[in-house]
């Protein structure tokens, strides 16, 4: 699913401490952004050491104090690709085995309790938007950042940040009551 | 639009906060940092230094401490052979009578390790090493022609918390020994790593080395062998195109 990688050109122990120093400060955050984009714990895992491997082999060309940018763009589209081939995979697939994999995501809300149970709404809720209100709502909601970040990060206006994000909020409320109803409505059928 | 967040508002509807509090308070599990570091090469730096049964006369990166020569080597070693591990569990339970794990949709550029309990993140390693059975089966019989007659080289089985440090040692080893052209002896490496680890979290480094170092002695059949069921097992892996090229290579 992932862009294969061609062997890692000579590092500098400056760029070495440089990569060191990004995997620790935004490592959590990533994971949390790869998270949100969709991804089980496990492909999140997978995906966020994809991402800095990207980043490393690209190091020289990240310009100090645009690493979060680049990181998080480059898990945009590391989950994008991820996208593509499971949808083209499934375009192969027989019925069942569609019916397999999508059982394979994972236990749905009505399976579980408390902090998990609220994570996997979360991500139903979260996937019914959006992708432009969904990263949005995450970046400023979920990570805190400032709406100025956001715009930088994303390269659009502050205006067009907070006019997303007030489209988000609605959209995210609306639908968490509707996912929380359907989920009740599944287990009162129970 | 108010720049106040809903989780800090007292107004917002108590769902919506339940939601993204929990999505506020998710975390990666330890060991995913530890992981990713290791296989940039980063991130065990104390591994260089550590006696953990390498001859360290001519290592590729003794003297870089944290940084620079050794963890690029093990920075492109690693990262250049991190996928097959996978495969190479499957494979290695299958030669043991196990059914193998198949591993998930998403290809790993390190492997997965048990979610339970997470080890703690690039610990230092203590290097205990323990005596390993010169005539310790061979963890592909393919490969065997090529080592079978040579003593296994000594790993370290440390504790928990120094395992990965150890793991990465171990590989520095075996790339150590491939780049000195001593295929046969990274092999040896690579099957005393798979004992003293079975569940390594390098593993994946070990089978994709595993599978370089067979080519580079000569042995393309099993080296093909091992890169064609890893490449069944993990077909969308990160270095796919790499064990390819290595096979394809004259």
């Amino acid at each position: 699913m992932f862009v294969p990688m061609e062997p890692a050109p000579p590092r500098t122990p400056a760029e070495e401490a440089r990569i060191t120093a990004m995997v620790h400060a935004h490592f959590d955050f990533l994971w949390r952004c790869l998270r949100r984009m969709g991804l089980a714990a496990h492909a999140a895992d997978d995906a966020a050491q994809q991402v800095f491997l990207v980043a490393s082999r690209r190091i020289a060309d990240i310009r100090e104090g645009a690493e979060r940018s680049f990181l998080f763009e480059t898990a945009r589209r590391v989950v994008s690709d991820a996208n593509r081939t499971v949808a083209k995979r499934r375009e192969r697939m027989h019925d069942d085995d569609a019916l397999d994999d999508a059982r394979d995501q994972g236990p749905s809300p009505e399976d579980l309790v408390g902090h998990a149970r609220a994570l996997a709404l979360l991500d139903l809720v979260l996937a019914s938007l959006e992708e432009d209100l969904r990263v949005v709502l995450v970046l400023f909601e979920i990570e805190g950042m400032e709406m100025g970040q956001i715009a930088e990060m994303l390269a659009i206006p502050a205006g067009t940040v907070a006019s997303r994000l007030r489209r988000a909020r609605g959209e995210f409320h609306s639908a968490a009551k509707r996912m929380q109803a359907r989920t009740h409505f599944k287990e009162q059928g129970r | 639009m108010s720049d106040d967040r809903l989780l800090h508002s007292r107004d917002a509807d108590a769902l919506d906060l339940e939601l993204l509090d929990a999505g506020a308070a998710e975390h990666p599990a330890p060991h995913a940092k530890s992981r990713t570091l290791a296989a940039l090469g980063l991130g065990v730096p104390h591994v260089a230094q550590a006696d953990v049964g390498v001859a360290a006369s001519g290592s590729v990166g003794g003297a870089a401490g944290h940084a620079g020569a050794r963890q690029l080597f093990i920075g492109l070693g690693v990262a250049l052979l991190i996928v097959a591990a996978t495969g190479w569990r499957v494979l290695d339970m299958a030669h043991r009578h196990a059914s193998p794990a198949v591993p998930g949709d998403v290809a790993p550029v390190a492997p997965s390790p048990p979610r339970e309990p997470p080890p703690r993140e690039a610990p230092p390693p203590k290097a205990q090493p323990i005596a390993t059975a010169a005539s310790a089966v061979p963890t592909l019989e393919s490969a065997a022609p090529v080592h079978a007659a040579a003593p296994h080289p000594q790993v370290s089985a440390p504790a928990d918390d120094d395992t990965l440090g150890a793991e990465v040692a171990a590989l520095d080893r075996a790339r150590e020994a491939l780049g000195n052209g001593d295929a046969p002896g990274a092999l040896r490496v690579l099957d005393a790593y798979q004992q003293s680890f079975p569940h390594g979290t390098l593993a994946q480094e070990a089978v994709v080395l595993r599978i370089e170092s067979l080519v580079r002695a000569g042995n393309t059949s099993a080296a093909r062998r091992v890169a064609d069921r890893f490449l069944a097992a993990s077909p969308g892996s990160p270095h796919a195109a790499r064990i390819r090229h290595m096979l394809d290579a004259p």
